[in-house]
């Protein structure tokens, strides 16, 4: 049996500021996502299948729904239980009775959920777009602008980063429970691209309404450096969109994290 | 005494002024003015009663619809720096349970700004004076609940807080673990610290302090010395649970102590309801009973019946 000393003893060292106190939660939330087998699971199949193929030459095409789908099931699984577990299992008391801002706790696991859907959505644009500038550049493979292509492949992946991190945040934070959080967000992201792909026949501009297409409008117009292939569309409509929405879910986080207490 | 340390203790350090909360229809805390002082402070109140509200209030996690709150007078709303100097246990597990108890102090600490170096001295100290070192490692979802409330206190009290708010750290503990807990909030207190204790056990308050505040039904009902709330309590029959298997043996003995009224088995969860007009006394023999009786006794609690005797009392 150890015995120890069990004298009470002061803390004199020096306290950090407020970043290293953002970073703490960021790391301790990225380490407890990672660490999930599910998500592990998704993450190597989203590499290996949706991300790799690119390499051997597969089509972008392919690649942006690919990366989609992986995208949409990562932000559920990860997304879901972001802000709705620390409801869910009165953990935002642990936080909320530290010396920390609602600002700080929402910088925190707002930049754990945006690294880890930037492993699918922008981490890999970077490796497909050395690829592009390193391997094909040079050669008669295509005629094309590589830089602009593979400029514009990073800004849309950073850009599905942020809409798909806003988008989890909203749906954690209106739930206290994960599933539920984890089920709108996949509802969400899948049902408005598939009634938007079914009925875009009916009525084109509808298909302002799938996050995908907007995505792709985006690349289409932003690659080709102004001769948008998808002529019928505007790219600044999509944008526009895609920034309503962030800021609709920024808006219902906000309103969320100030209302916390009256959720006992 | 000298006068300097005279003044010291009888500065106020939390300062709550007229505050109400309400939760829709529901009132949370009514007109509630407290002086508190450095020391332990006893929260006595039976379940329900506006205790973790009150908490909440001081820590502030939730704003007081009516009235303030301050410490060393300085508002606590909004006031995040001032919560540097606040540590708080709360009543219900709020664990990431698949961190071991280290690393979960060891982030909490972290939360408070306290470098990795002088994080882990922390988080190994804070353990050392909960008796929790031994088991540090394995994870959280494998505690017993008595390990769960050390823990708690431990994450309470890891960046040195000149105010602990502990909300019911004994409950569920085993005989050692309120034992270890109890002589760990003496030594704070003698360090200087505000320690408030809630609990809606009086035995458990009055082994700890006899400066005890009484709330009932989110209004506050008596402050003051414990030994006037005892007279009251004695004229009340006092509850105690026993969770055991050795039910009929164990039985058998208690129905033979003269502190013991009456002995009743219970099927869920399977034990004894005692019921006893003399709890100190009872308290005091219990050990010895498991001991000759050679009886595993898995949990022991007392109801707070009598406590609402008392309030019943007290409001009419």
């Amino acid at each position: 049996m150890g015995i120890y000393d069990q004298t009470y003893r002061r803390f004199e060292g020096k306290l950090q500021g407020r970043l290293v106190r953002i970073t703490t939660i960021l790391k301790n939330e990225f380490m407890r996502r990672i660490r999930n087998k599910w998500v592990l699971i998704l993450l190597i199949l989203a590499w290996s299948i949706g991300i790799f193929p690119i390499f051997t030459g597969g089509a972008f095409m392919a690649y942006f729904v690919l990366t989609f789908i992986w995208l949409l099931l990562f932000t559920a699984v990860v997304g879901g239980p972001i802000l709705s577990e620390d409801f869910q299992f009165n953990s935002i008391t642990l936080y909320l009775s530290r010396p920390l801002r609602k600002l700080d706790y929402f910088l925190g696991k707002y930049l754990t959920l945006f690294v880890l859907v930037s492993l699918i959505g922008f981490i890999p644009t970077i490796f497909v777009s050395a690829f592009i500038i390193g391997i094909l550049y040079g050669t008669s493979v295509r005629e094309f602008d590589y830089y602009t292509f593979s400029y514009s492949l990073m800004v849309v992946g950073l850009l599905m980063t942020f809409v798909f991190t806003n988008i989890g945040m909203a749906f954690s934070a209106m739930t206290k429970n994960h599933k539920y959080a984890s089920g709108g967000i996949f509802a969400f992201l899948f049902f408005t691209n598939i009634l938007s792909l079914a009925l875009s026949n009916l009525y084109e501009d509808i298909m302002y309404c799938s996050i995908w297409a907007n995505f792709m409008i985006l690349f289409a117009d932003w690659s080709s450096a102004g001769n948008n292939t998808l002529v019928d569309f505007d790219s600044n409509v999509s944008l526009a969109i895609l920034m309503i929405i962030s800021i609709i879910c920024l808006t219902i986080v906000w309103i969320k994290l100030q209302r916390v207490e009256l959720s006992e | 005494m000298s006068n300097s340390s005279k003044e010291k203790y009888s500065e106020d350090i939390i300062t709550i002024t007229h505050v109400s909360k309400w939760y829709g229809q529901v009132i949370g805390l009514n007109d509630i003015s407290i002086n508190i002082k450095r020391g332990i402070t006893g929260l006595l109140g039976p379940n329900g009663a506006g205790k973790s509200t009150m908490f909440k209030i001081i820590t502030g996690q939730i704003k007081p619809m009516l009235g303030h709150v301050k410490i060393y007078n300085k508002p606590v709303w909004n006031n995040y720096l001032l919560w540097e100097k606040i540590g708080y246990c709360p009543e219900f597990d709020s664990f990431w349970s698949e961190l071991t108890g280290f690393k979960f102090i060891y982030f909490l600490s972290k939360l408070h700004g306290i470098s990795s170096d002088d994080a882990k001295k922390r988080t190994e100290q804070a353990l050392k004076l909960v008796d929790m070192v031994k088991d540090s490692h394995r994870k959280i979802k494998g505690y017993s609940k008595g390990m769960r409330q050390r823990i708690k206190v431990a994450q309470a009290l890891v960046h040195d807080p000149e105010i602990l708010i502990l909300d019911e750290p004994l409950s569920g503990t085993d005989p050692i673990a309120k034992f270890t807990l109890i002589n760990l909030f003496q030594q704070l207190e003698s360090e200087g610290k505000t320690l408030i204790i809630s609990s809606h056990v009086l035995e458990e308050v009055e082994r700890i302090t006899d400066n005890i505040l009484l709330i009932h039904k989110g209004r506050l009902l008596a402050e003051g010395r414990i030994q006037e709330i005892r007279d009251l309590i004695d004229k009340y029959p006092h509850n105690i649970f026993i969770k055991t298997v050795d039910v009929s043996k164990l039985a058998q003995r208690l129905i033979k102590e003269s502190s013991v009224l009456s002995v009743s088995k219970q099927d869920k969860p399977k034990g004894l309801m005692v019921q006893t007009h003399k709890p100190d006394q009872f308290y005091s023999k219990i050990a010895n009973i498991i001991l000759e009786e050679n009886v595993e006794i898995t949990q022991m609690s007392s109801t707070d019946d009598n406590l609402d005797a008392v309030f019943r009392y007290l409001v009419e």
